[in-house]
């Protein structure tokens, strides 16, 4: 029947949708037994809610370049740490510490950023 | 610039602070906490005369509490107080994180002989009036009831105790464990109460005779709660429920109904019959006892049993929160 046909490919449009909508999240996404380090190169940070990103290019196994997506928690909590917006800029040199995507897509949730300098800071209120 | 004299102590209980640290929750193998560390502390001037005023500044990272003392209390993570000792006071900035206590001094010298327009004052002459007071004496409203106004966290220190213990039939309501569930706030609807109190998220309250009003940081949420007066009729269902408030002796007590049927409660679901009770006691100048219980005749054969305490954090503002400002599309992270 076209219009059950019809329905159907709603339905299953739909459901596509909704399972691929922008979210915020618990974090079972992310390895969280298995962390990760990572130095690189910051490109660009979005400082939002609810979560902060900084984005970073780091060597990959194939000595390729690798755009990395870091989520922290979220301004109000950074401030709380010791971060501001100007913490970490592009073109500064960063260490994360963090729970990589279990998909292995080059993303993680981070845990402990290490800025150039040595200064260490929490990037999660959980640590 | 003043000399300053770093003492590192270390090690000290985080028991020994006003503010406790949040509690381990990570949700897997947890790394080791960065330390907390004091950037910067230090006066502009090291020697002043009486009468004449110096202007204190400071930066520390990862700290869960600072205070500065003497007068000043808990501050802020970074920040400046101009002040006016009447005599030679040593300030101390005190870090409490993981780890231990940092502390971190400084003097300011007052010069006696160079007293101008006056005896000297005493050393806290120049603090905040209301600040560093000494009385525990709790703080009350005009009508003598308790005054809960200020900046609290509760976050994870508030945990269900006892047992969920289901209607029988009711197995339904319980969410099964799913991989791949981002969890409630998946959309950034609001949490409910009392996961609103739960969240590692300030809340404010804002407090009057007749009405008391609850700031949430998490969500930027509120709450309008009157006092002394029953739940009107035919309310619509909504995500935080409708409150009223009544006192039980010292303790503040909301009523809470009036809820949808769309958030999760334990890990379970619940009908618009859910109906909460919350209980906050000021037990200290820095300290609310709270406690929840909550009801739903069609899920829950007992009221399930929420308990914590609330911290005071008088050198936090409630910030914004926009929840629906950046979020990700995260299937693609979960293995395929």
């Amino acid at each position: 029947m076209p219009r059950q046909l019809f329905m159907i490919l709603v339905a299953t449009l739909l459901s596509l949708a909704a399972a691929h909508a922008p979210a915020h999240h618990s974090v079972a996404m992310y390895d969280n037994d298995h962390l990760i380090e990572l130095t690189g190169t910051v490109t660009r940070v979005e400082w939002t809610s609810p979560h902060v990103f900084v984005y970073f290019t780091t060597a990959g196994e194939d000595g390729a370049t690798v755009e990395w997506s870091v989520e922290l928690d979220p301004p109000v909590l950074l401030r709380r740490y010791g971060w501001r917006e100007s913490t970490v800029e592009a073109g500064d040199t960063i260490k994360f510490t963090g729970a990589p995507a279990l998909s292995g897509a080059p993303t993680m949730r981070g845990a402990i950023a290490e800025l150039a300098d040595g200064t260490e800071l929490r990037v999660w209120s959980r640590v | 610039m003043a000399a300053v004299a770093a003492v590192a102590l270390g090690g000290l209980p985080f028991g020994s602070q006003a503010q406790a640290p949040p509690p381990a929750g990570f949700p897997g193998v947890a790394p080791d906490a960065p330390p907390a560390r004091i950037l910067s502390f230090a006066a502009d001037r090291e020697s002043i005369s009486a009468g004449e005023t110096v202007t204190l500044r400071w930066e520390a990272i990862n700290a869960y509490a600072i205070e500065l003392d003497p007068d000043l209390g808990a501050v802020a993570t970074r920040g400046t107080r101009t002040l006016e000792p009447g005599a030679t006071t040593t300030y101390t900035l005190q870090v409490t994180g993981p780890g231990g206590v940092i502390t971190q001094a400084v003097t300011v010298s007052v010069r006696a002989d160079t007293v101008a327009g006056g005896a000297a004052r005493g050393a806290t002459a120049g603090a905040p009036a209301n600040a560093g007071t000494t009385d525990p004496s709790l703080p009350r409203l005009a009508s003598g009831k308790p005054d809960l106004s200020g900046v609290w966290l509760g976050g994870r220190d508030i945990r269900m105790v006892g047992e969920i213990v289901l209607k029988p039939g009711a197995e339904s309501f319980r969410i099964p464990p799913d991989d791949r569930d981002l969890g409630q706030g998946a959309l950034c609807l609001p949490p409910g109460v009392p996961a609103a109190t739960s969240m590692p998220y300030p809340l404010q309250i804002v407090q009057r005779d007749d009405v008391v009003v609850v700031l949430y940081e998490a969500y930027n949420l509120f709450r309008i709660v009157n006092v002394g007066v029953p739940h009107p009729e035919d309310l619509d269902p909504t995500w935080m429920g409708h409150s009223v408030a009544s006192w039980d002796g010292d303790t503040l007590v909301i009523d809470v109904t009036a809820f949808n049927d769309k958030t999760r409660i334990a890990g379970h679901a619940h009908t618009e019959a859910m109906h909460v009770v919350e209980r906050y006691t000021r037990t200290g100048l820095d300290t609310i006892a709270y406690e929840a219980s909550v009801e739903d005749p069609n899920v829950f054969a007992e009221p399930l049993r929420y308990e914590g305490v609330l911290v005071r954090h008088p050198e936090w503002e409630i910030g914004e929160y926009v929840c629906a400002e950046n979020n990700k599309d995260y299937a693609e992270l979960f293995t395929e």
